[in-house]
């Protein structure tokens, strides 16, 4: 039996559509982010998300707003999504090992996994707050700040998301 | 389902201005329910992936691409497992029995050309090259034998 198979390492996708292989919640399709162009999206829907949840933290602690803190912790996950991914890149780019001789690729798996347990951990804490004050209601302060925040919120996480399925996939296509 | 938890924010704080306060923690409960919920989807696609699980219509697909390649007899196994988010497939085909070695490269380097193009997701493929009418596992089973001394043995 004779054993073939080099690896160069080719650029191949993106001209093709997408096969569904689970859907991503993420900022941008994995394939994507392995263009340059990719990566730039991902950095700044990246930077995007973390100064609107930032902004959000703020207006959290003054208000007293549980909704907000729920969304806040969803925009933090949104953008840690893209930690992984920035994180295969840069592996992929070193490549192989004597010692890691198929890369280190999984390396993504792990780090996915531990950003998830972060988030898991966050969502109970903001479910558990959110019962308590079902039971035990407490005012809501400023009001219109909380307002101003949750535009914020949405309008911090609709631009970078259209821009990423949008240039990011023609300069893909064009490879 | 990324813009709506803010405007639920919002209909929230008017709902308390309007004199119902307990419109922010319900809110807050709904948006948490919608974190939970992606958590699970994300972590069981991380988990499906960690564990090499991949749908049958990606092994159609390689089995379909790599049987259309010129002088490939058959395709007699397909295996596929993960790096990170990049596919890497094992595939084994036969060749006319009489091909030479270099010829059977050949075939293997236009397989391994085929499925890149039709696989986004592939990083790596590794083409197994058996002649025809010897393909499969029990093909490359080392039956009881002795040799150098050793007592019978054999390597299943």
């Amino acid at each position: 039996m004779k054993q073939h198979g080099h690896h160069h390492d080719a650029e191949h996708h993106g001209e093709h559509a997408h096969h569904g292989h689970g859907h991503t919640h993420g900022v941008v399709d994995p394939s994507i982010a392995a263009t340059d162009r990719g990566l730039w999206v991902l950095r700044w829907s990246f930077v995007g998300l973390m100064v609107t949840a930032a902004v959000q933290v703020i207006v959290v602690v003054l208000s007293g707003s549980v909704g907000l803190l729920a969304d806040t912790i969803h925009n933090f996950a949104d953008a840690a999504t893209a930690i992984p991914l920035g994180i295969a890149f840069w592996l992929a780019r070193r490549g192989r090992s004597r010692r890691f001789t198929y890369g280190l690729g999984r390396v993504e798996d792990f780090s996915g996994i531990l950003i998830i347990l972060t988030i898991l951990a966050s969502a109970l804490v903001a479910a558990y707050e959110s019962i308590t004050r079902l039971i035990h209601p407490q005012p809501v302060g400023l009001l219109w700040a909380v307002m101003v925040a949750s535009l914020v919120g949405f309008g911090g996480t609709r631009p970078s998301r259209s821009s990423a399925s949008g240039p990011a996939n023609r300069s893909a296509a064009r490879r | 389902m990324d813009g709506w938890t803010s405007l639920a924010v919002f209909v929230g704080a008017v709902g308390v201005w309007a004199g119902y306060p307990l419109a922010d923690p319900i809110v807050g409960l709904v948006i948490s329910a919608a974190i939970l919920v992606i958590v699970w989807q994300s972590a069981r696609s991380i988990l499906l992936r960690m564990l090499d699980g991949v749908e049958s219509e990606t092994l159609d697909e390689i089995a379909h691409a790599a049987g259309h390649v010129a002088r490939v007899e058959e395709v007699t196994e397909v295996q596929v497992r993960w790096i990170g988010h990049r596919l890497r497939a094992d595939v084994s085909v036969t060749v006319p029995a009489g091909l030479s070695v270099a010829e059977g490269h050949d075939i293997a380097r236009d397989v391994r050309h085929q499925l890149l193009h039709h696989l986004p997701h592939l990083g790596g493929v590794m083409v197994h090259v058996d002649p025809y009418g010897q393909g499969g596992a029990h093909h490359h089973r080392v039956g009881p034998h002795s040799h150098d001394d050793l007592p019978l043995h054999s390597h299943e």
